[in-house]
Formats: C-alpha cells, structure tokens, sequence
C-alpha cells in the first residue's frame, strides 16, 4: 500500500516536472539521479542504495547521469519505472528489514555469485562509525572497501564517514542489507550509500553518503 | 518728423517664466552727450528657476528725448551685454559671464545668479552731424534650486540577504538649503527607501537604500527627489541586481606536475569537510587545483563588489570562501581522507602537514557539477559540464565543456 502511493507521489514529481514544458517544448527536465533519488525520498519517506557495475577503466558514476522526466512522458507509473527506462539493467529490491530502503543495483552484478554483496553472513554484530563497518564487513565479505579517494569540488558531502553511527547485531543478512540496516538515518542522505564495482574483478568501493546537505531537497 | 525712440530689444534668455507684472529698476549710469536722457530698465518678474534648466527675463530700456530740444537723437544702434556671477557655496561651478551668454544650464548658489545688464544705445542728433552714446546698466538676481541625489544613473543596488546589509546610504542636498523641507523622496520598484534624516542646517536629507528584489531590466527603477514648491527635481535609475550564474570563460585546467598536500580539514576550512566538526580534523592528501569562478548578474555582468563578502555554498554547505571582486575560489581535484580523524591538537594532526603526501593510487575521471548559491541566490547556470580527471602521480586535467 504504501509503496503503491509512494510511486504515485513519485509519478506526481515527474508530471509536475513534465509540466513546466509546453506541448510543443521538447526540453526535458533534467536532474542528476543523485538529486531525482533525494527528492523522491523526501516525499515518499525511504531511502535508497545504489550498487554500480562497470566494464571500463572507470565507473559511469551513475548517480551524476542525468535523468530525464519526459523519458517516460505521459504514461509514467511510477519513478521505479521511470529509472528503469532511464537506466538499463537496473533492478530494484527493497530491503529485507527494513521496507523503507530500496536498493538499485545493476542487473549485471546481481547475476555475479561471487559478487561480495550478494554474500548472506552467518551473523553481524557491530556499533561504531560508518567508516569502520566498511572495514568490519570487507574482513567478512572479500572485495569490500570504503572508497577513501572523493573529489572535491561536487558541492557533496562525500568523504570517508567518521560520523554516521552504525549499530546492528543480526543473523542471516546479505552484505546488502548489513551495509543498510543499522545506519542512524536521522538527518542522513536520502541516498544512504552508493558502490560501485568492476565487472571483471567484482572489487567494491562503498561510499556512505553522510549527511543530508543543508539543500537537500 | 519727429520718431521718439522707444527701442524694445528682448533678451531672450534662458530659463524661464513669463511674467505678469514688470518691475521697475533704478537706472545704474548714465552717459549721454546730448540733452537726450537713457530711461529705466524694466525687466519681466523674476521666479526661481530649477538647475539644469533656463530661465526667462524679459528686459527693456530705452532713451528719452527732452521735450524742449528739437533736434532729438535718433537711435541708429544698441549695444547689449551682460554678465553673470554667483553659485556660492552649493557648487563649484559659478555663472557664466560675458556677452553671448545663454543663460542654459544654470548654476544654483544660495543667493542664485546675479545677472548685470549693460546697454548702450548709440545714435545721431536731427542733423546727422555726430554720432552718441548714452548708456545704462543694472543688475539683479534670479533665485536657482537645486536638488540633487548623491547616486549615479543606473546606479547598482543590491539586495540584503545572509545576514549582509547592502544598504547604500543617499543624500539629497537642496540648495538653497531651506527648500531642503519641500523634497519629497519617491521610489520605483524593486527598491526600499527608509531611514530618513533631514538636515535643514546644511540643506541635506539623507535615507537608506535597498533592493528588494531583482529588476528585470537594467534601469528599471528609479528614485526621485522632488521640491514640492518649486517642482525643481532629481531622478536617477537603478538597477537592483543579484548573483545569478557562473560567469566565462571556464578555467580550464592542466599539470602534470600537481603537488600533493597533507591537510588537516574540517566544516570551517578550506577545502572544507564538511562530516568533521571542530575542534576534530581530518587527516587528508590531496591534490588539488584552485579555480577562479566568475560570478556574474542576471544580466550577465560581472557583480562589481556589490555582493563582495558573500557566502559561497554548493548545494548549502559552505566552502568557507566569499565572493570577492566577483569571483570566488573552488578548490578542485582529488583527495584520500582514509587517514582517520583528531582532535587539532594532537601531535598526530599537527604533524600531518609535514608529512611528504602519499601518492593517490586511483586514475579517474568525473563529472563534477554542482549547484552553488552566492548568499543564498541560486546560481543558474551554476558549475555544469565540468570534468576533472587524476592520473598519479601528479596530473591533474579540469575540463569545461
């Protein structure tokens, strides 16, 4: 039900886009995926990860790839599908503890077995900073590590987290979930952190987002 | 026959009013040489004339034969000029004197313009058989006012925000000083005139200055200054203007010889990161680059140092830089912050800047766009179509496309 209105709200924030244009104007509303994911967080009150997989040298840094809202012109469900029309070999899974988290992760990885996130851990116990649990995790989950290089210059908070607090004890949890569960979201991104991942090596660099941006939307 | 002259030569002059009741000056001279005497001056009423503009007096003299002579002098020629001074202590520029003068564009002194009018009526007796001279000449004063903002056309306003005042502080000066009660101050839009403080001792009000939002078109308001007496008075356009998009050309950026930094970085510094609180730093390497970005008004000029001192944030997080000289400093580049994070004070962030940097072991490449905000006005265009790309040890690339 409640996501059923969330993509409602969702569908709503893309024909409000769709309407600063005229019939006869062809210019989409553009927005980076980073700024589309925060807005639709905002108003359907969840979170998301996102889970990148690339083939080249570097990754595609998906979340600053545009999304356009006229992509899906007037038959736009949900934003969901408005991101899987957006961006090909996407899918989106909801959390399993908790329902308010939506992961999106790149189709290709999930096909991965050796895939670190796709690994279940006997149990997890951990409380302390963001930073550390990447640490913590990558002993249990091989090819996991923070991403300890950020530009400058982005306008984001995106640094290594020394701040977000992590607590969690559970039993029988993807890397997934484990990376997503526990995190103290009060005053936290929208987006509560992003990978991204070779596809030939299947080397993750996990960035918690931190905390929202004064403008966040 | 006889032919009493009664030669009427208007001065045409400058500012003017027409007049309904003439007044009578007292001759200042004389010289005839004959029995022929010169007559009065009469000059049209004399009004306050507004500076700048040109004010009208209409003069007359003549000469008058005595009854008893019967060879009267006939007027073959006049001789006019005059002379101006004046302005006192207002302005600088005083009147001007001299025969030709035109009396356009007159000065404004406490006492007015005193204006002397010389004439000389030159002629013959009945006989032809010499020629004459008899001439007058008086003087008098027209008042001029003058009202005047201290501000430019098109002058530049901007808008307070952020906790910065961008008042300008005007003054009105009316001379002669007591009209200054009869000046009425009236804005037009986008702006707000407050604070009012008359000076009548030195003819001066002055008042406040502020945008209150942005004009549309350059000069599209205005403040005037109206002496309500006289309808003397001072317009200048304005413009209110805010920071408004990222100026060009882009700076574009390339090394191969980047140096690599160790820094202590927390919310208050620059680079700033943002996730540490004082007095805890991060420890970070990073190789950066500093950008100059243009600042520019909605009209696509550079802000002057109308919004200088203004906060600089990227999505709302400030980048502890201000706009100076329209343009700010963003740091741009990569950095590893893998290092941990102190108290200041700890010998191991003390001595973090000493350190010989670490080689970043990472080649990328990136989009880095963001919306900046210069005290809160959202840029737009802000930072857009901007790639950097590091390349270890030490090239850095920053591209705008």
């Amino acid at each position: 039900m409640k996501k059923t209105i969330c993509l409602i709200l969702l569908s709503i924030i893309a024909l409000t886009s769709l309407s600063l244009y005229g019939e006869n104007q062809v210019k989409p509303l553009d927005m980076p995926l980073k700024t589309f994911l925060r807005k639709a967080g905002k108003i359907c009150g969840v979170y998301f990860t996102v889970e990148e997989g690339f083939e080249n040298k570097y990754p595609d840094y998906i979340l600053e790839k545009n999304i356009s809202l006229s992509s899906t012109p007037t038959n736009i469900e949900s934003a969901i599908l408005c991101l899987t029309n957006s961006f090909k070999n996407l899918t989106i899974v909801v959390d399993s503890a908790n329902k308010h988290i939506y992961h999106i992760i790149d189709s290709r990885l999930l096909s991965e077995k050796d895939y670190a996130m796709n690994q279940v851990l006997d149990s997890v116990k951990y409380n302390d900073t963001a930073h550390k649990y990447v640490d913590f995790l990558s002993e249990k989950a091989l090819g996991l590590s923070n991403q300890n290089v950020h530009d400058i210059g982005s306008g984001e908070v995106v640094a290594a987290n020394w701040v977000t607090k992590v607590s969690l004890e559970a039993t029988n949890i993807s890397v997934r979930d484990a990376l997503s569960d526990g995190v103290n979201l009060q005053g936290y991104n929208r987006i509560i952190w992003a990978s991204s991942a070779s596809l030939e090596t299947l080397k993750i660099k996990v960035q918690y987002q931190g905390p929202k941006p004064p403008l966040d939307p | 026959m006889k032919e009493k002259n009664r030669s009427k030569k208007p001065i045409a002059a400058l500012l003017g009013m027409v007049l309904l009741a003439s007044v009578i000056l007292p001759v200042g001279m004389a010289h005839a040489d004959s029995a022929a005497a010169f007559t009065n001056f009469t000059l049209s009423a004399i009004s306050p004339v507004c500076f700048g503009s040109s004010p009208s007096v209409t003069i007359t003299a003549g000469v008058a034969n005595p009854t008893s002579d019967s060879c009267e002098i006939v007027i073959t020629n006049q001789i006019w000029s005059w002379s101006a001074s004046g302005g006192g202590v207002c302005f600088p520029t005083n009147g001007n004197g001299g025969t030709g003068w035109t009396w356009s564009n007159a000065p404004a002194g406490n006492n007015g313009i005193t204006v002397t009018v010389n004439v000389t009526f030159q002629g013959t007796n009945c006989n032809g058989g010499f020629t004459t001279n008899i001439s007058g000449s008086t003087n008098f004063t027209v008042p001029v006012i003058n009202v005047s903002l201290s501000m430019n056309n098109l002058q530049r306003v901007g808008i307070s925000a952020n906790g910065h005042d961008r008042t300008q502080h005007i003054t009105v000066t009316a001379c002669p000083s007591s009209e200054i009660g009869n000046v009425a101050l009236t804005p037009g839009p986008h702006i707000k005139l407050s604070n009012f403080q008359m000076n009548a001792g030195n003819g001066t009000k002055t008042f406040d200055l502020v945008g209150t939002d942005k004009s549309t078109a350059q000069g599209d308001t205005y403040v005037t200054a109206t002496d309500n007496v006289t309808g003397c008075s001072d317009t200048k356009t304005a413009t209110v203007i805010i920071p408004a998009a990222v100026g060009t050309p882009h700076p574009q950026f390339y090394s191969t010889s980047v140096a690599g930094q160790n820094l202590c970085l927390n919310s208050t510094t620059t680079p700033a990161d943002w996730s540490v609180i004082p007095p805890n730093v991060a420890l970070v390497t990073a190789f950066i680059t500093p950008q100059s970005i243009s600042v520019v008004d909605q009209f696509g000029n550079a802000c002057g140092d109308l919004y200088d001192g203004s906060i600089i944030t990227e999505n709302g997080n400030p980048l502890n830089q201000t706009l100076s000289g329209s343009a700010y400093t963003d740091n741009v580049g990569v950095w590893d912050d893998s290092y941990g994070i102190y108290n200041a004070s700890d010998p191991v962030a003390v001595n973090w800047p000493k350190h010989s940097p670490t080689l970043i072991d990472a080649t990328g490449t990136k989009p880095l766009n963001t919306h900046v905000e210069v005290d809160g006005f959202s840029l737009n265009p802000a930072i857009q179509n901007r790639t950097y790309s590091y390349t270890p040890p030490s090239t850095l690339q920053v591209i705008w496309q």
